[in-house]
């Protein structure tokens, strides 16, 4: 039905029953409807394009963007020579998420990862049935077995790369390399002092990839990657092994408990090696045990004995208290305030040099008593005693000396022939660069310096540091406390011999020793400082001389044949020359 | 006019269609250094694994053993040794220490080096 101009009402249908009578609002009514329809999808529209897109912008990201790591890898650590002595190597991590691993997977699957991965049946079933979303199967597996293994292609299961840390030298550098774990975080030795000069930060950045997954736009950043640095020691690989070897062999030698050796460049200060007996091999950590990790060089302190009396009696000549001349009488006893001090015999009248060489307490007793307290711990503070040393090495201890105001007149005396006081081997042995270096304690790094000399704290005068030194050398010549088992042919050396009761919670324990030497060489022009210490030795000899001293021979002879120095008294050739040829071919004709 | 705005939308397709090429050409670039990125990442890990062989198999342990056990050498002593001195002038004028004074090793079971003069028991030492 329909108005007509008029205004009345159209009949469209004869029937009655389809007349209807609709009001005009009704119509009206829809149309504004469609309109605010229209007008919403428009407002709506606007809206997502304009305004409110971020979250279409942000899905449509997802989409196309990938955030790709960029890795980085540990530092490397290398000798003075650049051999590398520790590296990490790319490996894998085979991980899995356990329910996508099928249920009805294939036994035989599941035997040969077992077998590729080196794992018992049960462990990996445990490992797969963990109700976790992730577990790591194994970590660090070398490539060519990760390998083998992604070509099982079992579900579920996946790879990542990681890195390892491996040390080519094995158990010689152990102890000064340390190693890392397997976050590739240090857990010992450089490895851990390095920690954050060693560690590499791994970076990421945001990329547009298209359908093949190629990046082909950097989008932005996110982190820079910085590779760890590089670090190159003051270690000497070769000096190292003959060191270790020498070491181990006197260890093995004595049937001794331990041993610790180290060798210094008299000239630059720097460590050209640093050994340990019993050692590691830092590849294989599987039994570990707290003697072998032991850094004996540095974390072991311990009563050094006689190696004290060059440090104390140089302070008396350098004072001039006594000079190289002065006759001391050892002979019999020597009573301290009711302690006695004795000798291992009756040496008689001795020089203070002869005091040295036969190594007498009682006369290192006697020059030591013209000395007051104060400038005795003066002394053994500037050489270094009683503080850590700093070389940025972990759980370099400082030792033990007392106050000199708490010292007994007997303490004075044990002190300056090495009891009553405790040291490092490292500490001894820096301690001798004033001998070596003309009264100068040099500082001493494990790191490889410029190759420069470097001066020190003057502790002692030159004079004195030359007349020390000719001292030495008469110990390791006919007559001293080492004559023939340290001596080194073709070469003057010197040094000093300790054997020391060690001390046990009851008191000294007179069957246990600790054996030491540390020497000078060459004495014409010292080019290295050479220290040994064996805990323990139990066959054969316990004197320092005799179970350190052959060591110290070992290895100061290599050293220096190694560093190309040329020898500086004569040496019986042993050489057949032309000359000698022709000479010999004449007789036999 | 209307030859002016065909020559605007020839000149708009023409810079269009460079934009998309020059686009492209980016990304193929872009790829190609992902790719090498890649390569050198990859190179880098193989030479610090060859590094690390080569270090494994220079071993001293490893040389001393091979020297021994299958070279039948002898360690060197200063017995036998011959150190040559070197000529005075000349080694001046190189100004070097020490390392000028050749040490002549003999390792292989004590065979004579030929042509070594030998300097008797002293050798020449200059300080």
């Amino acid at each position: 039905m329909k108005k007509n101009a008029s205004g009345k009402h159209v009949q469209f249908s004869s029937s009655p029953v389809l007349s209807v009578h609709l009001p005009m609002w009704r119509s009206k009514l829809v149309v504004f409807l469609l309109f605010i329809a229209f007008l919403a999808l428009a407002v709506r529209a606007f809206w997502i394009q304009g305004p409110g897109n971020s979250f279409y912008q942000k899905q449509g990201e997802n989409r196309y963007q990938r955030t790709i790591e960029l890795p980085a890898t540990r530092g490397k650590i290398m000798d003075r020579n650049g051999v590398m002595l520790a590296t990490s190597l790319p490996v894998r991590a085979i991980w899995a998420i356990p329910e996508d691993v099928p249920d009805d997977i294939d036994a035989d699957k599941l035997k040969q990862l077992g077998r590729l991965l080196s794992m018992n049946p049960k462990d990996l079933h445990l490992k797969l049935g963990e109700e976790k979303g992730f577990v790591y199967i194994k970590r660090q597996v070398p490539n060519d077995v990760a390998d083998k293994v992604a070509a099982l292609g079992i579900p579920g299961i996946y790879q990542r790369t990681e890195y390892e840390r491996f040390y080519p030298e094995g158990e010689i550098t152990a102890h000064l390399v340390g190693f890392t774990n397997i976050e590739d975080e240090g857990q010992e030795g450089i490895e851990l002092a390095e920690q954050k000069t060693l560690v590499g930060v791994p970076g990421s950045r945001r990329v547009i990839k298209d359908r093949l997954g190629r990046a082909i736009e950097d989008v932005d950043e996110l982190a820079i990657p910085r590779n760890g640095q590089d670090l190159t020691l003051s270690l000497d690989s070769k000096i190292q092994y003959i060191t270790y070897i020498a070491l181990k062999n006197a260890v093995e030698g004595h049937h001794a408990a331990a041993g610790a050796a180290m060798v210094i460049d008299a000239r630059t200060g720097e460590v050209l090696a640093l050994a340990n007996y019993p050692t590691y091999n830092p590849n294989d950590r599987s039994r570990l045990t707290g003697e072998q990790l032991r850094n004996r060089v540095l974390t072991d302190s311990f009563e050094p004995g006689s190696i004290m009396k060059p440090i104390s009696i140089s302070l008396a000549l350098d004072l001039h208290r006594v000079s190289p001349d002065t006759l001391v009488n050892t002979n019999g006893r020597f009573t301290l305030d009711g302690a006695t001090i004795t000798d291992d015999s009756n040496f008689g009248t001795l020089t203070v040099g002869g005091v040295i060489q036969k190594s007498s307490n009682i006369g290192t007793t006697k020059i030591a008593m013209q000395l007051r307290p104060e400038e005795m711990w003066n002394m053994f503070t500037s050489v270094g005693f009683g503080q850590a040393p700093k070389i940025g090495f972990p759980g370099a201890v400082a030792g033990r000396l007392r106050p000199w105001k708490d010292w007994r007149r007997i303490e004075q005396a044990t002190m300056a022939y090495g009891y009553g006081i405790s040291v490092s081997l490292f500490q001894l042995a820096h301690a001798y660069t004033i001998f070596a270096h003309d009264g100068q304690l040099i500082p001493v790094s494990i790191f490889k310096t410029n190759g420069q000399t470097v001066s020190g704290p003057q502790v002692i005068s030159p004079a004195t540091a030359a007349e020390m030194r000719a001292m030495l050398q008469a110990v390791v010549s006919g007559g001293g406390t080492a004559r023939d088992d340290a001596s080194v042919p073709g070469y003057s050396v010197g040094g000093k011999t300790g054997t020391a009761y060690k001390h046990t919670p009851s008191g000294y324990d007179k069957s246990k020793y600790r054996a030491s030497f540390v020497g000078i060489a060459p004495m014409s022009d010292p080019r290295i400082i050479v220290a040994v210490s064996i805990d323990s030795p139990t066959t054969g000899s316990h004197f320092g001389g005799q179970v350190a001293g052959p060591a110290f021979s070992a290895i100061a002879g290599d050293t220096l044949r190694t560093l190309n120095i040329a020898p500086d008294i004569p040496v019986k050739p042993m050489v057949v020359t032309a000359s000698t040829q022709t000479a010999a071919s004449g007789v036999t004709r | 006019m209307s030859r002016l705005n065909t020559l605007l939308l020839l000149v708009l397709i023409a810079c269009a269609l460079s934009t998309v090429a020059a686009t492209n050409r980016q990304r193929e670039l872009f790829i190609q250094l992902g790719r090498l990125q890649s390569d050198a990442h990859q190179m880098a890990q193989a030479r610090a694994e060859l590094q690390y062989q080569q270090g494994a198999l220079s071993k001293t342990t490893l040389i001393e053993h091979v020297a021994t056990d299958q070279l039948k050498m002898q360690p060197v002593t200063p017995g036998r040794t011959q150190y040559l001195v070197a000529n005075v002038a000349a080694d001046a004028e190189a100004n070097t220490s020490l390392d000028s004074t050749s040490a002549v090793t003999e390792l292989a079971n004590g065979v004579a080096s030929a042509g070594v003069a030998a300097s008797g028991a002293v050798p020449g030492v200059r300080r």
